[in-house]
C-alpha cells in the first residue's frame, strides 16, 4: 500500500503542483526560498491582490515559451 | 490454399510494399553513395580608376552544367558513412593510435557526435526499459489487489504521465527541476549544495532524463500487465494456495509464467519506443549534454537541408548582386573550382 501511495505521489504530484502554480505569479510557482509562499500565494496577493490570478500565462509561461504567444527573452 | 491463389492474394501487398518500403530504402542507400557537386568559382579581377580588385563568385553556368551532366552528385563511395560526422573510421584509429589508456580512447570515442549518441541511446534504452517494465508490473500488481471503488481512481492518476503529451510532461518536470523549481531544491536540499544544477552536469542530466523516460513510459507497462492480470486463470491461483504457495510462489510461478508472452511483447516495443527517444532532450533542452541517435539524425539531415537551401538562395541571388559590377567595369575572370561555405558567400 504505501508503495502505492509514492507511486500515487510521484505519478501524479508533477501535474498537481504545476496545475496550482499556473494560478500563481512566477515569484510563487520558482518560490525556493519559501515554498509556503507557493501554497498561499504570498507574491500573487502582493502583485495581483488576490492569493489566485488567472493572468499566470503573462509571468512564467510565457517566459518558458509554453503559451506560444512570444519570449519575453 | 494453392500458391497461384496464395500468390495473387499476396502480390498488392507485395507490390506496395515494394514500391513504398524497399525502393525509396534502396534509393537512399543509391544516393548516399554520392555527393553534391562543388561550385564553380570563378575569379573575377575588377579594374578601375583606382586599381583592380579580386573577387570571387559563383560560376552558375559551369555548376548547372555540371549538375546537368551528373544529376546524382559526383561518386564518393562510403566517404560519407565513414567521415567524421559519422563512422569517423580515420578519427577512431588517430585515437587509438594516441590514447595512453582505454579511458583516454573512450574519453576521445566519446567526443565524436555519432558515438556520443549512440552510447546515450544505448544506455537509455538499457536502463528505462528494464526498469519500466519491472515497476510497472509491481503497480500492476499492487493496483489489482485493491479494492474496486479504488482501482479506477488509482489507473487514472497512473496513466496520468502516459495521457499527457510528452512534451507537456517533460516541459513540467523541466521546470520542477530548474535551480528554483521545487525537485531542483528538493535535490539541491539533499546534496547539501546550494549550486547543484542538473542542468549543468551530463552524469546528471544523463540521469534526469533517464529518470523522465521510466516516468513517462511506466503506465504503458502497468496498463498491459493490468490488463494481463485479469486473464490469470483462478483456479490455478486457488490450487497453488491449496497447496500451500505463498504469495511470492505464487506469482513466481502462476502469475509470471502467464504474462511472458506480454513481457516479450513489452520488451519488444520499449526497446523500440526508447531506442528512438528524441522529445525529452528537446523539452529538456538538453542537447548540450546528451544527444540521442534520432536527434543525432534529425540534425545531420535538417543541417544537410539548411546548408542546400541555403546554397539555393545564395546562388539565385547571387547574379543579380554581380550584374551592376560588370556592367561598370572591364572584367577578367579565370575559372576554378574550390567549395566555399554558404554562409561566407555575399549576403
Amino acid at each position: 500500500m504505501e508503495f502505492l501511495l509514492i507511486w500515487l505521489v510521484i505519478a501524479s504530484f508533477p501535474f498537481l503542483w504545476t496545475l496550482w502554480g499556473s494560478f500563481k505569479v512566477e515569484g510563487d510557482f520558482f518560490s525556493s526560498p519559501d515554498w509556503a509562499n507557493a501554497l498561499y500565494g504570498t507574491m500573487t496577493t502582493v502583485e495581483t491582490g488576490s492569493s489566485f490570478t488567472g493572468t499566470a500565462c503573462g509571468g512564467a509561461w510565457v517566459q518558458e515559451e509554453f503559451c506560444g504567444g512570444g519570449s519575453t527573452r | 490454399m494453392k500458391h497461384r491463389t496464395f500468390i495473387w492474394f499476396i502480390l498488392p501487398s507485395a507490390v506496395a510494399m515494394l514500391l513504398f518500403i524497399a525502393a525509396p530504402i534502396v534509393s537512399v542507400v543509391f544516393q548516399s553513395l554520392y555527393a553534391p557537386h562543388e561550385q564553380v568559382l570563378v575569379e573575377v579581377e575588377n579594374c578601375g580608376p583606382f586599381g583592380c580588385t579580386k573577387s570571387t563568385s559563383v560560376d552558375q553556368n559551369a555548376t548547372q552544367q555540371l549538375r546537368d551532366e551528373q544529376p546524382l552528385g559526383r561518386f564518393v563511395g562510403g566517404a560519407i558513412y565513414t567521415n567524421r560526422s559519422h563512422l569517423a573510421f580515420a578519427e577512431i584509429g588517430d585515437a587509438w593510435r594516441n590514447s595512453d589508456s582505454v579511458g583516454a580512447f573512450l574519453s576521445a570515442v566519446m567526443n565524436l557526435p555519432f558515438y556520443s549518441a549512440l552510447a546515450f541511446t544505448l544506455a537509455y534504452t538499457a536502463i528505462v526499459t528494464p526498469c519500466a517494465i519491472i515497476f510497472g508490473f509491481l503497480i500492476a500488481l499492487a493496483v489489482n489487489t485493491l479494492p474496486r471503488l479504488l482501482k479506477g481512481p488509482m489507473i487514472f492518476f497512473s496513466l496520468l504521465p502516459m495521457i499527457v503529451t510528452p512534451l507537456i510532461g517533460a516541459l513540467i518536470l523541466f521546470w520542477m527541476i530548474d535551480a528554483r523549481g521545487i525537485i531542483g531544491s528538493f535535490i539541491q536540499y539533499l546534496a547539501n549544495d546550494p549550486d547543484l544544477s542538473l542542468k549543468a552536469s551530463t552524469p546528471l542530466t544523463w540521469i534526469m532524463l533517464m529518470v523522465y523516460g521510466i516516468w513517462s513510459t511506466l503506465p504503458f507497462a502497468f496498463v498491459v500487465y493490468y490488463a494481463g492480470l485479469q486473464t490469470v486463470p483462478q483456479d490455478t491461483l486457488e490450487s497453488a494456495m491449496i497447496d500451500g504457495a505463498s504469495r511470492w510462489e505464487r506469482i513466481r510461478h502462476v502469475v509470471i509464467p502467464h504474462l511472458l508472452p506480454l513481457t516479450t511483447f513489452l520488451v519488444l516495443i520499449k526497446i523500440m519506443d526508447n531506442f528512438r527517444v528524441f522529445e525529452p532532450i528537446v523539452s529538456f533542452n538538453a542537447a548540450a549534454h546528451a544527444q540521442s541517435l534520432s536527434g543525432f539524425i534529425y540534425q545531420d539531415l535538417s543541417g544537410e537541408t539548411q546548408l542546400l537551401s541555403s546554397a539555393a538562395a545564395t546562388s539565385s541571388d547571387h547574379p543579380r548582386r554581380l550584374r551592376p559590377a560588370f556592367a561598370s567595369h572591364h572584367a577578367r575572370t579565370s575559372v576554378n573550382t574550390a567549395i566555399r561555405e554558404p554562409e561566407k558567400w555575399p549576403a
